[in-house]
């Protein structure tokens, strides 16, 4: 088995900025380092329970497909779920474990495999439908904790077999089964979080951008250039018109806070600026929030966690800098102004963290802020990378990347690590939904 | 023979030295003593690095002194000996004032100054921009300041006047003016159309009714550049904006509906671009309201850098390049009253 790069090391090639103040607030950072804080997060090899993965194995004829299939989307489910260490399966025994007569405890939990937990089952056609016995033990005490059946698409069934051990290792949700929205060509699409099933969601106008999912995922507002003014489009995931604005200026950057009320940037005032406004989320009853004459205000993200602040771009002290408020418009304050030019931020579901665009003169990585310390942690160093989002178990980002020559949505784990490749055909502006 | 010369101009020269230094030793002691007894008158020398410069032009003013407890440079106290840089903007005498006590020296140079000449301009238009092949129209301009002015197709011209022309295709009379102040361009095209197929302008009706108009439109109310990061209107730009609010303002055309597009540059990010190209368009519209132009006319949008094409800096006009990308599109959207034609 190939052992992924330690966080520790990864983060000693220099993917920190330290000893630099970089947040405007009163009281000192407490002094929990965040790349420790990091390190717990994301499990790698010898740092966690070991888990093995046995190939399932088919209990009927035609399912060949199906199984290969289901073998590759669960090791890789697991692989980037990064909740424990996946034991490599070329030190596995060579009998096939189909069902929990077969296994035989100790060819498991001694060596060479040595696994805390083992993960088995066989996949069947039933009347025309491809179904998959799954099971998760734990090999050393002996004790079974998954037995389960799921049924439909091979992928899709790997996906909830894999958010199935997260949960159990973890306690909490696991990833496989989220998805993303992104820009694609000239429409706003969604994809499985692996960046598989791509299909289109909306194109109405010559242009869409910026699209945001609700911290729910039930609704998806994105700008829409279908009247020759940019302005704000809000649907239901299912995509049916929940409403929007129809403003004469430029409007953009929508954001959906978690109890459903809507925040853009629309240069509506006629004070000649970009200014950050609240509404109800169909559009109606939009109220100003910011007022910087000539300035620029954009990017409103409002936190999916509490839903009682909202970050947001300014450029009222000179270049543009995260800022954030109560969403009543009160208490603006910088969070991240260190100079160069930031965009783009999005909180971390748990509200823990802001991920943000920040560079200048053409070069931008992708930064994650700690809010309660201020401390910085650059994710991304290969190419252009912008427009972060996090993942709904606020341990992955997403973003699009031009490393490969032009800009496709990439995943990677918050420490850096474990970067992949989600789209082929080009992609930007990822918002990652549950 | 000249080494002969040289060896006794050399001797010559130790004598001369030796006789120097003797008396400079004298001359030391002696004001050492006079120094001490506090009656030294002080000593002051002004010098300029140039005594005639052109407006806008730098001289060097630098000074020495000796013996004096303060020293002025038109009455600015200053270090007793130094150097400043100033920009005159007329004819200026620099006096410097060493003072000890009641006891001052001076000394004064003078710097003329002459005005920068000033910038050529000129103005062209045609009567009717649209005509129909074989259709005649006059192109008009007037210039200031300028000692030649040239139009492309007619070569040297008086520096105001007008002329009929009657081009067989479309064609844009490129106008300078060049004298000692600089060159000013200004551009008029007189668009020639076959009987049924008009030159469908850019506007967002796809023609629409008025393509006269529109094409006028084009010519009149022209793209503005800006600098890196900037939506600051530019001294060339508001020219171009003078130009284009005093034909908006004119009768036919107050019924003028448009758009102004910002863009920028492909370096900065998605998002906030959005915000920098708005405020660029936001910036022309208060710049042609103050002119005169109601802003209710005017639609603002920003297309941030969706439309950018520049992978290197380089001039507005060279497309693709990252000046060109950082621009204010006008666009006709509806209104105005064609011009009537006559045949």
């Amino acid at each position: 088995m190939r052992p992924r790069v330690s966080i520790t090391s990864a983060i000693l090639l220099g993917f920190v900025l330290s000893g630099v103040p970089i947040i405007a607030r009163q009281e000192p950072p407490p002094q929990e380092d965040l790349r420790k804080q990091i390190g717990t997060i994301i499990v790698t090899p010898g740092n966690g329970p070991n888990l093995a993965v046995a190939d399932f194995v088919a209990r009927s004829a035609g399912v060949e497909a199906a199984v290969g299939t289901f073998n590759q989307v669960l090791w890789a489910d697991l692989d980037f779920a990064a909740v424990s260490g996946l034991v490599g399966k070329s030190l596995y025994p060579k009998s096939l474990v189909p069902d929990p007569a077969s296994l035989k405890f100790d060819d498991w939990s001694g060596d060479p495999v040595k696994a805390d937990y083992l993960a088995f089952g066989n996949i069947q056609n039933t009347s025309g439908e491809t179904a998959a016995d799954t099971y998760l033990y734990d090999v050393k005490t002996k004790q079974q904790l998954i037995a389960s059946r799921h049924s439909g698409d091979a992928r899709r069934i790997a996906h909830e077999f894999a958010d199935e051990i997260v949960k159990l290792l973890t306690g909490r949700d696991g990833i496989a089964t989220s998805k993303l929205g992104f820009v694609g060509g000239e429409s706003i699409k969604v994809m499985d979080y692996d960046g598989f099933n791509q299909r289109g969601f909306a194109s109405d106008g010559p242009m869409v951008r910026f699209p945001q999912f609700s911290p729910d995922g039930r609704y998806l507002a994105y700008v829409s250039f279908k009247t020759g003014v940019p302005n704000i489009v809000v649907r239901s995931s299912e995509g049916g018109l929940i409403g929007g604005t129809s403003f004469n200026s430029t409007t953009t950057s929508p954001t959906i806070s978690a109890s459903g009320q809507l925040a853009f940037s629309s240069a509506i005032s006629g004070d000649g600026s970009m200014e950050i406004y609240v509404s109800n989320l169909d559009g109606s009853n939009a109220r100003r929030l910011t007022r910087t004459p000539r300035g620029i205000n954009i990017s409103p993200r409002w936190n999916p966690k509490t839903g009682r602040e909202i970050a947001f771009i300014s450029d009222r002290a000179g270049t543009p800098q995260v800022y954030v408020m109560d969403s009543s418009g009160a208490n603006q304050r910088a969070l991240i102004a260190r100079g160069g030019q930031a965009d783009s931020p999005s909180w971390s579901p748990d509200g823990r963290y802001v991920a943000f665009t920040y560079g200048g003169a053409g070069s931008f990585q992708v930064f994650v802020a700690d809010v309660a310390s201020g401390q910085l942690l650059q994710l991304t160093s290969q190419g252009r990378n912008e427009s972060p989002t996090w993942s709904p178990d606020s341990r992955h980002v997403a973003f699009q990347s031009n490393r490969s020559g032009r800009w496709e949505i990439w995943q990677a784990h918050i420490d850096g690590t474990g970067a992949r490749q989600l789209t082929r055909g080009g992609g930007r502006s990822p918002t990652w939904a549950r | 023979m000249s080494l002969a010369f040289s060896h006794r101009a050399r001797t010559k020269e130790l004598v001369m030295t030796k006789t120097t230094s003797r008396l400079a030793a004298i001359i030391f002691v002696s004001s050492l003593l006079i120094g001490v007894a506090g009656c030294a008158k002080p000593k002051v020398q002004l010098q300029v690095s140039r005594d005639r410069l052109q407006q806008g032009e730098d001289v060097r003013v630098s000074w020495t002194s000796k013996d004096a407890k303060q020293v002025t440079i038109n009455g600015q106290t200053v270090d007793k000996t130094g150097a400043q840089v100033f920009t005159p903007d007329n004819t200026t005498t620099y006096t410097a004032v060493a003072s000890r006590g009641k006891k001052e020296a001076r000394d004064s140079k003078v710097v003329a100054v002459t005005p920068r000449p000033a910038k050529p301009s000129i103005r062209i238009s045609a009567d009717q921009e649209a005509i129909t092949r074989g259709q005649s129209t006059t192109l008009r301009w007037t210039s200031n300041n300028a000692a030649t002015v040239s139009i492309s197709e007619l070569g040297t011209v008086p520096s105001s006047g007008s002329r009929v022309v009657s081009p067989s295709t479309s064609t844009t009379y490129n106008a300078t003016a060049t004298g000692a102040g600089g060159t000013d361009n200004a551009s008029a095209r007189v668009t020639v159309t076959e009987e049924s197929s008009p030159d469908r302008p850019r506007t967002t009706g796809g023609g629409g009714p008025n393509p006269t108009i529109a094409a006028m439109f084009n010519q009149w109310v022209q793209a503005i550049y800006f600098d890196l990061d900037k939506a600051d209107i530019l001294p060339q730009s508001k020219d171009r904006l003078r130009r284009a609010a005093e034909w908006l303002t004119q009768a036919p055309n107050r019924s003028i509906m448009f758009r102004i597009e910002g863009n920028c540059d492909p370096r900065g990010t998605e998002e906030y671009n959005i915000g920098l190209g708005e405020r660029r368009a936001q910036a022309a519209r208060e710049f042609l309201a103050s002119l005169g132009v109601d802003a209710t006319r005017i639609q603002t949008v920003s297309y941030g850098k969706e439309r950018a094409a520049g992978t290197s800096e380089g001039s507005p006009e060279s497309r693709p390049s990252w000046a060109h990308d950082r621009r204010d599109d006008f666009i006709y959207v509806s209104g105005g009253t064609p011009p009537s034609r006559n045949p």
